[in-house]
């Protein structure tokens, strides 16, 4: 059970984590650097899982992947109570935190060395890659470390969306939940100890990349 | 000369309105006036960072924008070009060395970029800088690395903003010597930004004066400076000793003011008897006389005598100014040692002589002084 | 100092073009990676991973199962997979919240639910035929308290010591044990009284929990979960609550419906009833193949 948990959180988070980095650097980037009509609403849709009950985003999940939703609907895709739901659920509350990092990183070059890149004749990918993000690239490495600490803890809104199915859907922290209710102290032990050193690095290498 | 590059263009925004024009050929033209009056504005226009609401600019032939002109819309952005620009401050990119700075433009060649970037630097004397980050190079250092790295893209046109302000006086004269001289041997068309009438000087073939977003007057460097066309280019100019004289005489000979009292010849220049109006003096053609000696022809006229209120030396030019018997102060100009047997000091009495050929009227908008021959 | 590029029309158009289309292929991206490649199926039950059209593939099936059922369909589970060599998976929780699951299409293939109730819902939600269900174990419940507890709980009625402070049931909301608590209760007259000190779990199993914990003083379990354990219980009258009839339906639209079939009358065959006698469950009369055709 603790290793089948063990690789289901590992895979639903680094799928997770992937999606945060590009989806969160994209937003970052339109966050810092763009201005237009609502921004200030997007930005707060964005950053609202941050804030909300886990199970309210679980609730909004269930909604959009479940029956009903546009994902059965219009294309016939059904992720609920797979792991699919799960990197998805892990995604959503992780988001947050890369957008606010990144968006910080990127406000934080100066646009001038991004418009000397332009009369250089680069593109503005080229632009983006060449000057913004290894400009960027401390706090870029910070937001994604704590997206995906925060997408691998998720629990309550994957409950919601993905349920406990050992093997299918049950992460580390679900499974720490349930020996817990069946009263396997050790295992709940073992997986407490390996959550807590994780979360532990993570903050610290959070930390390191934020000094100097 | 042929102009190479027009402009022509209009920008709005809340507190002002930006209104320029301009032809330029390949010299350096130096963009002269206060901070806020559009110069900046104008070079990133031309650079494509910026687009106008209005207006076109076209550069050999070619057009980089048109909007609200006949023809239809165009609006190339700064990768096309090629355009160099030395932006204030550098910009160079701190996460890379002098070398990858200049070889940045040069991604495109494959593996000949640095290589040529080095030869570049070599060819301006920074070849000891190629490994340096930008954090480990001096004002100056960076100022030829930015430029270096500005030609690399081999442009046609170089804009420069402030390109001497964090530089040292010896070092800045290098700096203008080497930008001339470059510019003769690419022949490029030049933009260069400052606010100091000493690099303007020092550097620039044509000036124009920018104010209130517009192009105030333009033509060769030492014609603007000595005669402001207005009130406007003269403020601007930083020119003091501009004041208002009633016309009382005007022939064909010359014309006679009242200064508040003081009367005064000047050249024949287009005024009404009885008109008020502006008129100006440099503080170099204020004329400082000994008392005990005869004057030269030109100094015989329009003699008054001051008080000395203050006197300031800077280096190699001195500048009084001296309280005048019409309750008017002047200021007076000359280099260091000129006077220094006459032991000036303040609160001591000079007499002074306003060269009645370099007494000027700023009467208001003529038509724009043609670009000299360079 | 070098003063900020001014945000006008022209570079900033382009870059939030550029910008736009990073989003959407980032968008694509993560839609296609986390979503994309789940599969395409109507209606629930999926299947697990291996959709096992060839014989030689290893077989997974996937079931839910009541809280009160763990350990006892662990063992079945085992003696299942020693027969014929597929491995059953059980997902656990509360009946109510598992019979939900499955409404929103969790790809399960067997169901044992605690009660006839939450299968009946798959059955109103066309979910599951009434062929495919049938009666396997009757349910019974118990009081149940630490073996080092003070308290000599004996029948409902000693719950009302005040020295009793909190007593743990299932949640009656979605789970069969805690409706019949709640029901006992009730008949003994003692459940108005006794509702602010009653803990509201999970499931049954967590109710265990609580009070093995030392979180609650007392719960009201399933029987199948106090034999195994190690405190003090009591049973109580099967009287005083509506019957547990325990039901286990069969998810058709699962591509391992057959597979499923055969587990389901494994249970509720020869070598399962026994185990399941064993766990304290009360089994059904034996039917002719054990399921309603």
């Amino acid at each position: 059970m603790i290793a089948e948990a063990l690789l289901l959180s590992l895979k639903v988070t680094a799928v997770a984590t992937v999606a945060i980095v590009v989806v969160g650097l994209a937003l970052g980037l339109v966050m810092a650097r763009t201005r237009f009509f609502g921004k200030s609403v997007v930005e707060t849709l964005i950053m609202i899982p941050l804030v909300l009950p886990p199970t309210v985003v679980g609730y909004y999940l269930l909604v959009f992947l479940g029956s009903g939703g546009p994902l059965v609907e219009w294309f016939s895709l059904e992720v609920v109570f797979t792991w699919h739901a799960a990197a998805f659920a892990s995604f959503v509350v992780g988001l947050p935190l890369m957008v606010q990092a990144g968006k910080a990183a990127i406000a934080g070059v100066d646009p001038t060395l991004e418009n000397a890149a332009r009369t250089l004749g680069s593109s503005e990918p080229g632009v983006f890659f060449r000057v913004t993000l290894p400009l960027a690239r401390r706090g870029v490495l910070a937001g994604s470390v704590l997206g995906g600490a925060r997408a691998l803890g998720e629990f309550g809104a994957t409950l919601m969306v993905a349920g406990s199915i050992p093997g299918r859907t049950q992460t580390m922290p679900l499974l720490i939940y349930d020996a817990v209710q069946r009263r396997d102290y050790d295992t709940a032990n073992l997986l407490v100890l390996v959550m807590t050193g994780l979360a532990f690095f993570s903050l610290w290498a959070v930390r390191r990349l934020g000094d100097s | 000369m042929t102009p190479r590059l027009r402009l022509d263009i209009e920008k709005r925004y809340d507190s002002f309105e930006l209104h320029v024009e301009l032809e330029v050929g390949s010299e350096i033209l130096v963009l002269f006036g206060p901070s806020g009056a559009g110069k900046t504005t104008t070079l990133q226009a031309i650079s494509g960072l910026l687009s106008p609401d209005a207006g076109e600019i076209e550069f050999d032939g070619e057009v980089f924008f048109r909007r609200s002109r006949p023809g239809e819309r165009v609006d190339l952005p700064a990768r096309r070009r090629g355009v160099g620009y030395v932006f204030q401050g550098y910009a160079l990119f701190p996460h890379l060395t002098a070398l990858e700075n200049v070889a940045f433009p040069l991604r495109r060649h494959k593996g000949r970029g640095k290589p040529e970037a080095a030869g570049l630097l070599e060819s301006m004397r920074l070849q000891h800088l190629v490994h340096r980050f930008p954090r480990e190079m001096s004002g100056g250092q960076q100022q030829r690395v930015a430029l270096a790295r500005a030609l690399a893209a081999r442009p046609g046109i170089l804009l420069l903003d402030e390109p001497f302000s964090a530089v040292d006086r010896p070092m800045r004269e290098r700096l203008q010597r080497d930008l001339r001289r470059l510019q003769a041997d690419l022949g490029l068309v030049v933009l260069c930004v400052t606010h100091n009438l000493e690099d303007a000087f020092g550097v620039g073939h044509r000036l124009a004066v920018v104010q209130d977003g517009r192009v105030q007057q333009i033509g060769r460097v030492d014609e603007v400076l000595r005669r402001p066309r207005d009130l406007h280019a003269a403020e601007v100019v930083g020119v003091s000793n501009v004041f208002h004289a009633l016309v009382v005489e005007a022939s064909a000979d010359g014309l006679l003011l009242d200064w508040d009292g003081l009367l005064l010849e000047a050249p024949p220049q287009h005024a009404e008897v009885g008109e008020r109006v502006p008129v100006y003096i440099r503080p170099e053609d204020v004329k400082v006389l000994y008392p005990d000696r005869r004057v030269g022809e030109a100094l015989r006229t329009n003699r008054v005598t001051g008080t000395v209120v203050d006197h300031h030396a800077t280096g190699t030019v001195a500048s009084l100014r001296v309280d005048l018997a019409n309750g008017h102060e002047i200021e007076v100009r000359f280099p260091e040692y000129t006077y220094a047997p006459l032991a000036i000091r303040t609160g001591g009495s000079l007499d002074l002589c306003l060269r009645r050929e370099s007494i000027v009227l700023l009467t208001g908008p003529d038509a724009v002084v043609p670009p000299a021959v360079v | 100092m070098s003063r900020p590029a001014p945000r006008t029309a022209g570079p900033s158009l382009v870059r939030l073009a550029a910008v736009v289309m990073a989003l959407v292929a980032g968008a694509a991206l993560v839609a296609g990676a986390m979503l994309g490649c789940a599969d395409a199926g109507a209606g629930a039950g999926a299947g697990a991973g291996e959709a096992g059209s060839s014989p030689d593939e290893p077989v997974t099936l996937t079931v839910s199962a009541a809280s009160d059922l763990t350990l006892a369909l662990d063992e079945i589970g085992r003696l299942y997979h020693e027969q014929t060599g597929v491995d059953v998976t059980f997902n656990y929780g509360s009946s109510g919240q598992l019979s939900q699951q499955i409404v929103a299409g969790a790809p399960v293939d067997l169901f044992f639910s605690a009660n006839r109730r939450f299968v009946q819902e798959l059955i109103d939600a066309g979910v599951v035929g009434e062929g495919d269900t049938a009666l396997y174990a009757i349910g019974r419940i118990t009081l149940w308290t630490r073996a080092d507890s003070p308290f000599e709980i004996e029948g409902l009625t000693d719950l009302t010591d005040p020295q009793v402070k909190r007593i743990a049931i299932a949640n009656p909301d979605h789970a069969p044990y805690g409706v019949a608590a709640r029901e006992a209760l009730q008949s003994a007259g003692l459940w108005e009284e006794l509702l602010p000190r009653i803990v509201m779990a999970e499931n049954v199993l967590q109710a265990l929990q609580f009070a093995d914990s030392g979180n609650a003083d007392v719960a009201i379990v399933a029987r199948s979960l106090s034999v195994q354990g190690d405190g003090a219980w009591v049973l109580l009258p099967e009287d005083l609550h509506s019957p547990l009839e325990q039901t286990v339906a069969v998810i058709p639209g699962s591509p391992l419906a057959e597979e499923a079939r055969r587990f389901a009358e494994f249970v509720n065959g020869p070598v399962g009833r026994p185990v399941l006698a064993r766990y304290g469950f009360g089994l059904p009369a034996i039917r002719g193949s054990g399921a309603d055709r």
